[in-house]
């Protein structure tokens, strides 16, 4: 943790354009972009542009800087939501996009119930996912379960560690799965309170 | 809860539209999310809609599993073999670009547009029908003794190769209409052109190259 003095001091050395204060906060900036960035195959290219770009919005919007006692912390703000940005770009994502648990349709039988939640329980029983991604989205929505809780049930089942954040993003394409079918989209529109 | 609630905030999730602005509302609160989280606070019911857009949109997921990884306390980050050295570029000031001799002002304007297009762009204004956004827009104050502020604009021209530029003067000591006829020489790369300001001290350059713009320089005459 680094002290107040010497937040206000690199804080005063950026806000007045001292070429000390960027060249010092650079190596973090860097470490925390390249460990972000651990997935892509330019990582080190990547990190860099990342960790510039962080620096010119840190030159450029120093004045909006609330805490300077806290500068280091606010910069890697800035990084984070960089690298977040450069992630979620379209060519970025489709590069890295994972392979669907089961690429097989939904394909379910029209039914006659009129009860939402009977509705609901069908889908998710004929919906081909794995049993670990039906507990996730059922012990979340049914079982009203936290994700840390999840994951301690998953990491003890499957004997590795699970990360509430692996739940989450189970759990997010999963439901993105369902929603990816047009049947179900259309049954639950007329079955859902507006 | 019961079973239909349970039910409907299923379907709700399922049901949940996207838009870029939602996904940038997430975005904003993912930083507070998580420290939330990794400080054992509740944290769902502290952020209802952040937690219900994360179930609902995976890149937004992906990204707070990113964030989570990095931010967790003690969280081993791998290390880079090297460290590349930053650019500073950016720390000239555009000021540098300005020179003086006699009564002339040359000013170089690469630093100051390329600060201008490094900014974030704010919303664009609605326009009166056929007039255009500009394509940049810079001001420098307090220019020299004698030039309060030089305002250089383009904007689109007819053809897609060219833009217009168009640049405004004010002078410490002089006002409407004594502005007018005042000899500017817009220089760039492989050309060059000259105008006089009008009685507003306002000038326009037609058919500046657009892929020029970047090395523009003014030379600026006040008798």
């Amino acid at each position: 943790m680094k002290s107040s003095d010497d937040n206000l001091r690199l804080y005063d050395d950026c806000r007045t354009g001292r070429a000390e204060g960027y060249e010092a906060l650079w190596p973090g900036l860097y470490r925390v972009a390249y460990a972000m960035l651990r997935e892509l195959p330019d990582r080190d290219q990547a990190a860099a542009d990342c960790a510039q770009l962080a620096l010119i919005k840190v030159y450029q919007t120093i004045a909006s800087c609330r805490t300077p006692t806290a500068f280091r912390a606010w910069t890697m703000q800035i990084l984070r939501r960089v690298v977040l940005d450069e992630l979620r770009r379209p060519e970025r994502r489709r590069r890295m996009a994972m392979p669907a648990e089961d690429s097989s349709d939904l394909a379910l039988a029209p039914t006659s119930v009129d009860d939402l939640a009977a509705v609901v329980q069908q889908i998710l029983t004929a919906a081909p996912l794995s049993e670990r991604s039906r507990r996730v989205v059922v012990g979340r929505y049914f079982a009203e379960r936290s994700d840390e809780d999840l994951a301690a049930s998953e990491a003890t089942l499957s004997g590795e560690e699970v990360r509430p954040s692996h739940i989450q993003v189970t759990r997010s394409k999963n439901l993105a799965k369902l929603r990816s079918d047009p049947q179900i989209i259309a049954q639950l529109r007329e079955l859902v309170d507006p | 809860m019961d079973s239909k609630q349970q039910a409907q905030n299923l379907a709700e999730t399922l049901l949940a539209t996207h838009d870029e602005a939602a996904c940038s509302q997430c975005l904003d609160a993912l930083e507070a999310y998580v420290a939330a989280q990794l400080a054992r606070q509740a944290y769902r019911a502290l952020f209802p809609q952040t937690a219900r857009h994360l179930d609902s949109c995976v890149a937004c997921a992906e990204s707070y599993a990113v964030l989570y990884e990095v931010l967790q306390p003690g969280a081993a980050l791998s290390a880079p073999a090297r460290i590349p050295a930053p650019n500073l570029s950016f720390l000239a000031s555009p000021r540098e670009g300005i020179s003086h001799s006699g009564t002339a002002i040359f000013v170089q304007l690469a630093q100051a547009l390329r600060e201008a297009f490094a900014l974030p762009q704010p919303p664009a204004l609605a326009f009166r029908d056929g007039e255009q956004p500009p394509l940049f827009s810079v001001a420098l104050s307090g220019v020299n003794a004698a030039v309060e502020r030089l305002q250089v604009t383009a904007y689109p021209s007819d053809t897609a190769e060219h833009c217009l530029v168009q640049l405004q003067i004010e002078l410490r000591e002089r006002a409407w209409p004594d502005l007018a006829d005042l000899r500017l020489q817009l220089s760039w790369q492989g050309g060059s052109a000259t105008a006089s300001t009008d009685s507003w001290g306002s000038a326009v350059f037609t058919a500046v190259p657009r892929d020029a713009i970047a090395s523009l320089a003014l030379t600026l005459m006040i008798d």
